[in-house]
């Protein structure tokens, strides 16, 4: 097979998009993050790691820690959630099927912030479900403006971009593949871990990076759903962009996410390059 | 490989064209001018009228937040000709020579405003900007939840809440802490760090009492899930006329009073028509009919005196001479706003 690194011509639309709106704006924001500012906000362009030295307070630190927490706890309850319906989207048949394909994307057709609300009219004090809880005379429960409803939020928002890739995945694993670990002696459970997950990793990886990603950076849910009591480092970067006029600062807070998440996706690849091979034989033995 | 070629030249083809139209949609519009203002500012019929009489046309972009508009003009946006910023960013955008000075001699109707506004720091003389509207920050209560039998009451009864799970603080830091320093005696653009920390500690204790932190509290108050509220006097004002329940105070030991303003961005290629735009404004006929129209306090004394008596007698719109005294500015803190931002982030995190 010869390798000639051919660029088929409409792979240069998407090429062209991704230089100007991702790599162009980031490195802005990393050029950006070494600059230095006036009071008034006002870039002045003298190289410096201030930004950088100023991020090693430890409140930072902090609410890093904490958005991470609160990101990866939340993926994991859209795993919980998620992979059970993607599970079983790919293997019920028929009108299902379609019902449960158009339930999952009817989200997307209200916007995002009508849907917070949504959730804020449900389970606000005078909502729907502290009024069922008051007519079976039990107290009411306060969900609203809690690091809980912060959470429900965000489960709530990401769930549906966790279970297309898995249920892509499994859409397209080979039926036969579990016919044949079946016929092979494979109990149900085997076949799932030897068969069906080492197939669907990918897919549960990117499903997860999908929603632990925008997860980190987000700060209307914390807002609305959360009273804004809390930090998280979205809101932190705003404020930096927007309420204290510090682009620097905030593009060095931006850099450092970023370069946080390409660190971890190069270690998975890694990760995944080394097991590749023996994952790949150990499949053929179970099967 | 054929149809693939095929495909992307329809693509690129489809963008170009897409791209020519848009911006020749933009150039033949040569005689409108670009407002960028917050919602529910200009009635339509208002707009039609400015236009019936000079022949310009108004195309109007509307903002959440002055920092939005700050962002949006710092980032390099052209194209407006009319801004409504608050006096704080209209005193940061003069310092950074982005508005462009205005030429009395188009503002005719310059002289209706009540002289007190040219007196203010932060544009004196209104050479940059004209002010269209003015208010308070205070508190909102529902009167029917927590009952207030005086018009006297103190910044404490927001942070040592009756009832703090219907509660809220504006999630903005600067009102935050100035209420707090309003409440000890301080000024509220004080510098000092000892007296900005101890603010922190009671910020800090009353979040863990009260429900939220939000700056839009109206729909919250409306429905109930409020009764308490760190609130705008135009919000309480909107809130009151849905729910007379609803009252506005400004506290005893004072608060905090801003103004929206009309200026015209340096980039601005419309200036004539931008202060003709002001200057209809001004005129106290069409002054009245938008504060009117949305309950607005105007610094238009002419158009002021041509309201019913009641509305020019209430406090919540026009606070009395003695009240006036109490209020202040927000003013620029330099390098102490980045502290004070580090003491938000650490009481909220």
């Amino acid at each position: 097979m010869k390798n000639t690194p051919v660029i088929p011509s409409s792979a240069w639309i998407f090429l062209i998009w991704l230089i100007l709106m991702t790599l162009l704006p980031f490195s802005l924001i990393l050029g950006m993050s070494f600059l230095q500012r006036t009071d008034l906000g006002n870039i002045v362009f003298a190289f410096s790691l201030k930004n950088y030295q100023q991020l090693l307070d430890w409140i930072y630190f902090k609410v890093l820690l904490k958005t991470l927490w609160l990101a990866f706890g939340a993926t994991l309850s859209c795993l919980m959630i998620g992979f059970p319906v993607a599970y079983f989207l790919a293997r019920v048949q028929g009108p299902l099927k379609s019902i449960g394909l158009i339930l999952l994307f009817i989200p997307f057709w209200t916007n995002f912030i009508l849907r917070i609300y949504g959730i804020v009219s449900l389970f606000g004090s005078n909502g729907l479900f502290n009024q069922i809880l008051a007519t079976l005379g039990a107290p009411e429960v306060s969900i609203l403006y809690t690091r809980l409803g912060v959470y429900i939020g965000l489960v709530y928002n990401y769930l549906p971009f966790l279970v297309v890739p898995i249920y892509s995945s499994l859409e397209k694993l080979d039926p036969f593949l579990r016919e044949a670990a079946s016929d092979l002696g494979a109990t149900r459970f085997q076949t799932f871990r030897k068969v069906i997950l080492p197939n669907i990793k990918e897919g549960v990886f990117i499903g997860s990076l999908f929603v632990f990603i925008p997860m980190l950076g987000e700060y209307v849910i914390p807002d609305l759903l959360g009273g804004a009591k809390e930090a998280f480092l979205g809101k932190v970067m705003v404020e930096q962009f927007f309420i204290l006029q510090d682009w620097p600062l905030g593009s060095a807070i931006a850099t450092v996410l970023s370069v946080l998440l390409l660190g971890a996706l190069w270690l998975q690849n890694r990760w995944t390059s080394k097991n590749q091979q023996p994952q790949s034989q150990e499949l053929s033995h179970a099967i | 490989m054929g149809t693939q070629r095929i495909v992307s030249l329809f693509l690129a083809l489809v963008c170009i064209i897409g791209g020519i139209i848009f911006l020749r949609s933009k150039v033949s519009q040569t005689n409108t001018l670009r407002v960028c203002t917050w919602s529910n500012y200009f009635p339509d019929k208002s707009l039609e009228e400015f236009t019936a009489k000079t022949g310009i046309r108004v195309e109007l972009t509307y903002i959440s937040s002055n920092e939005e508009l700050f962002a949006k003009l710092k980032a390099g946006a052209t194209g407006f000709d009319i801004i409504q910023p608050s006096d704080y960013i209209t005193r940061r955008l003069i310092a950074l020579s982005m508005l462009a000075p205005l030429e009395p001699r188009l503002l005719t109707n310059l002289h209706h405003i009540d002289p007190y506004f040219f007196k203010l720091s932060y544009d004196p003389n209104l050479k940059y900007s004209v002010p269209f509207t003015f208010g308070t920050t205070g508190i909102a209560v529902n009167t029917s939840k927590v009952p207030v039998d005086t018009q006297d009451i103190s910044w404490s009864f927001l942070f040592d809440s009756k009832d703090p799970k219907h509660t809220s603080l504006l999630d903005d830091m600067r009102e935050v802490f100035a209420a707090v320093l309003f409440l000890k005696g301080i000024s509220p653009n004080t510098r000092d760090l000892a007296s900005l920390e101890d603010s922190k500690g009671t910020i800090s204790q009353a979040k863990n009492r009260v429900l939220m932190f939000t700056s839009e509290p109206k729909a919250l108050l409306l429905k109930g899930e409020l009764s308490i509220s760190h609130m705008y006097s135009v919000d309480a004002i909107q809130a009151a006329r849905e729910n007379p329940n609803i009252k506005f105070f400004i506290p005893r030991e004072g608060g905090i009073i801003w103004t929206d303003n009309f200026a015209i961005p340096a980039t601005s290629t419309r200036i004539e028509e931008a202060h003709q735009f002001i200057n209809f404004f001004l005129e106290p006929e069409q002054n009245l009919k938008i504060v009117e129209e949305n309950w607005l306090a105007t610094p238009n004394k002419t158009a002021k005196a041509m309201l019913p008596e009641s509305i020019q007698k209430n406090p919540q719109l026009y606070p009395p001479a003695e009240v006036v005294k109490t209020l202040s500015f927000l003013e620029e803190l330099g390098e102490t706003l980045p502290r004070i931002s580090r003491m938000w982030t650490e009481l909220k995190s």
